[in-house]
């Protein structure tokens, strides 16, 4: 793990007065490019979680490109008109990676009594890829991925989460899926 | 508790799409009271992407006294006593004005933590664009021992590094605190995370982080 890569997870909400989970992801994908990888394209499954919702997941691979965002200052190409409301973590990647042929996800957002560590999952299934926020390391996100919902559903069966992983004082999570090519609301 | 007292307002501010600028400005500039109710303006900033929570938003960070906040207040809230800039229609125009810049926002009192500097003491040294908020969430009564332990523990957990902690503060009716930290530039944000110590797991910290961007006028960047 490369210490000064940094992993960015976006959230945007939308309305149901057009601002879908189609067009906020459009907007993601034809932001300028500033150096940022976008790793994931997540949509919110209505269902489970905030709707219309959609996040991404950037990885940053450097401070000097992430400094280069930041002195973008809020002119950044990002369509403020476009959403209602977003927000954005920045961690570190404790373990773990996304499969490429994933297309369903348990998202949690977690905080535990110490800094996440590899330790955290230890002697239990762990996430398929788990990150630290980089200035709160007792705080992050797990990612639970499976080839699409059902196998998502079979997982979840098989008992699937971070509620029993060590020192967890708090774990809230939601379904996600890999944004369609196709417009969804 | 005295009068004279250090007290602060922090403004957590909801902005309009693409109006992030134009706030800084127009709120930076605006001073609504009598003569001696005006607060001093530490600094306005907005939030960057990278970091942040329920963008585009704002803080506005006063400096006062209780007797400057309270007789503010009271000018724009209290009994009608007569004429003044707050209770005229000075305010009212420029609220109106202002509300195509946000949508509204969520106010704290807060007192400043122990050994918290004041805007003086910010204005000493090279300037701090490069601004990180923290809002801490705490279990109720844990508050007291976590500024103790930021004040003793934090500071000199940073010397030697980019960053300085610029501010902690206890907002008056919440169980939490409001702390600040500030580099000359972004270059050295993975130091920062490096060298911030962990508080202890029994205060129960829920942290938000922000990065902020500050109005280029605000105070704190001024040098006598």
């Amino acid at each position: 793990m490369a210490d000064n890569e940094s992993w960015v997870l976006w959230e945007l909400m939308g309305s149901t007065d057009g601002r879908t989970r189609g067009s906020m992801t459009r907007a993601l994908t034809e932001l300028p490019a500033r150096g940022w990888q976008l790793a994931a394209r997540l949509s919110s499954v209505g269902s489970d979680g905030h709707w219309p919702h959609v996040m991404a997941l950037w990885r940053v691979p450097d401070d000097a490109t992430l400094a280069r965002a930041l002195d973008q200052g809020w002119e950044d190409g990002v369509d403020e008109d476009g959403f209602v409301w977003g927000k954005s973590k920045l961690h570190v990647r404790i373990s773990g990676q996304l499969k490429d042929t994933d297309t369903a996800w348990l998202v949690e957002y977690l905080v535990a009594d110490r800094p996440l560590s590899t330790e955290t999952f230890e002697g239990r299934a762990g996430p398929d890829l788990l990150l630290a926020e980089r200035l709160a390391p007792w705080q992050g996100v797990a990612l639970w991925g499976a080839a699409d919902l059902f196998a998502l559903s079979e997982r979840e069966w098989r008992g699937m989460g971070s509620r029993e992983a060590k020192g967890m004082r708090q774990v809230g999570g939601w379904w996600a899926v890999r944004t369609p090519d196709r417009d969804i609301v | 508790m005295d009068w004279n007292d250090r007290f602060y307002c922090h403004e957590d501010v909801y902005l309009r799409p693409g109006m992030s600028a134009t706030y800084l400005a127009n709120q930076g500039r605006q001073r609504s009271w009598s003569e001696g109710h005006n607060n001093t303006l530490v600094g306005i900033f907005a939030q960057l992407r990278p970091m942040g929570q329920r963008w585009p938003r704002a803080v506005n960070l006063w400096e006062s006294t209780w007797k400057i906040k309270v007789g503010a207040l009271n000018e724009q809230f209290g009994p009608n006593e007569g004429a003044k800039k707050a209770n005229d229609k000075e305010l009212d125009r420029w609220w109106r004005a202002s509300s195509g810049h946000r949508s509204g926002g969520w106010d704290r009192l807060a007192l400043p933590g122990p050994g918290s500097p004041s805007l003086a003491t910010l204005r000493q040294g090279p300037p701090r664009r490069a601004v990180i908020q923290q809002l801490v969430r705490l279990r109720l009564g844990a508050r007291k021992e976590y500024l103790f332990w930021f004040a003793e523990t934090v500071p000199r957990a940073l010397e030697g590094s980019a960053w300085q902690a610029m501010m902690w503060l206890a907002p008056l009716h919440s169980e939490s605190a409001i702390v600040y930290f500030g580099a000359e530039d972004w270059n050295r944000v993975a130091e920062l995370g490096r060298a911030l110590p962990v508080p202890d797991c029994r205060w129960e910290p829920l942290v938000e982080t922000s990065a902020l961007k500050p109005w280029e006028n605000s105070d704190y960047l001024k040098r006598p």
